[in-house]
């Protein structure tokens, strides 16, 4: 036997061994778990992943929190996909806030009676929209939907209230019809430096959103 | 037993790699669905022409948290094959937006910011060369073929809502051949 035939034997064989049919079953299994599993668990984990990148990312003061990159080609892929399921067509020459809860941390719900108050933000034009929690205008017979700089009505200091309620309230009042639980978006258009930095929009002054009472 | 322990090793680590890709790719696709799927059969607005949009109310539900003070004009464009010239009268608190078919909002144009009323835009698809010879075009380059041109205009009160819809419907857009 030649030095090149004694090596050759043992390794045929072991090919023969690693290679045989229950190994490539246990390749195909290994494979078929890989992309059925690993398909699901990263397809229905975008959604959770989306939403938390998205508020890693938002600069808050107290109920309200904001992304800067909302509309932004410089926004990560989650926040892009958040964005596109939660305000499609964001651009950004408008800053925008959001609140679910109250100052308490309270989730904001329609059963319940809030006033929204505040000074004048610093910007060229703001308003202050509530939505259903489907995202949509809360239908009223008022067709009041949200107040503006154009059309508040201020406090003699110049600062404002909004009143959220089913039942009809003095002043501006932003009827919540039969909402389950709210949204508050405020939304300002060449908004004051404050506004755009995270480091300084404790200092902005955003309004505060307190519960007034509930209703039976 | 132990014959199976690093076939459970590798298909875990499998598993994570496809878990991690497959997520990748569906967040990157996800604004290009979403707006492909807006834009095709929600809206299914005609390529290149301005669609003037009724003002808004609790039944707009084409997109989540519409701005109920805004008067829209929308435009579907298509820049595949020519540049699109577009021209918007401007009033106070206005702005024309391009958004790109991935949602990247890759330009604005305010009334502040505009150097002549009406605006005049040419819109031109990645390699694609225009010289304004008027001086008066801006030439914006899109990062997508397809993708909307956005007119918002603040209404101040009911009062004045008629006339913006009669100016926004004097916007104009032809494909340049």
């Amino acid at each position: 036997m030649t030095e090149r035939s004694r090596y050759a034997t043992p390794k045929l064989g072991r090919l023969r061994e690693v290679i045989n049919i229950k190994t490539i079953y246990k390749v195909l299994i290994a494979a078929v778990i890989a992309v059925v599993a690993g398909g699901a668990i990263g397809f229905f984990t975008v959604n959770p992943i989306a939403k938390a990148v998205t508020s890693a990312s938002n600069a808050t003061s107290g109920p309200w929190s904001v992304n800067y990159a909302y509309g932004s080609a410089a926004a990560n892929p989650y926040v892009k996909a958040w964005v596109a399921e939660t305000g499609l067509f964001a651009v950004t020459i408008s800053t925008y806030f959001d609140a679910y809860t109250d100052d308490n941390g309270q989730p904001i719900t329609g059963g319940c009676d809030y006033v929204i108050q505040g000074p004048a933000p610093t910007a060229r034009y703001w308003n202050i929209t509530v939505y259903n929690q489907d995202g949509f205008l809360i239908q009223n017979d008022q067709n009041r939907w949200s107040f503006s700089s154009t059309d508040i009505k201020f406090e003699p200091d110049g600062s404002f209230k909004i009143y959220l309620s089913r039942t009809a309230k003095q002043g501006n009042w932003l009827p919540t019809g039969n909402a389950k639980t709210l949204n508050v978006y405020f939304r300002l258009h060449n908004a004051g430096p404050d506004y755009l930095s995270a480091n300084t929009l404790k200092s902005a002054g955003l309004p505060h959103i307190t519960k007034e009472g509930c209703q039976q | 037993m132990k014959k199976w322990i690093p076939w459970i090793g590798w298909t875990l680590l499998a598993v994570i790699v496809v878990a991690v890709i497959v997520n990748l790719v569906v967040a990157l696709s996800i604004p290009t669905v979403i707006m492909g799927v807006t834009l095709n059969q929600k809206f299914n607005y005609p390529s290149n022409q301005w669609i003037f949009e009724p003002p808004i109310s609790d039944n707009s539900t084409d997109v989540i948290r519409p701005a109920p003070d805004d008067l829209y004009s929308i435009l579907v464009y298509d820049v595949s094959q020519h540049p699109l010239r577009v021209t918007a009268v401007t009033s106070p608190n206005w702005a024309i937006s391009g958004i790109a078919i991935n949602t990247d909002n890759f330009f604005n144009i305010t009334d502040l910011q505009a150097k002549t009323n009406p605006v005049e835009i040419v819109l031109i698809s990645k390699g694609q060369t225009y010289k304004d010879t008027t001086g008066k075009a801006v030439v914006i380059e899109s990062p997508s073929d397809k993708g909307i041109l956005m007119i918002s205009a603040v209404t101040p009160n009911q009062a004045a809502l008629p006339g913006l819809v009669e100016q926004q419907k004097k916007s104009t857009a032809e494909l340049v051949k």
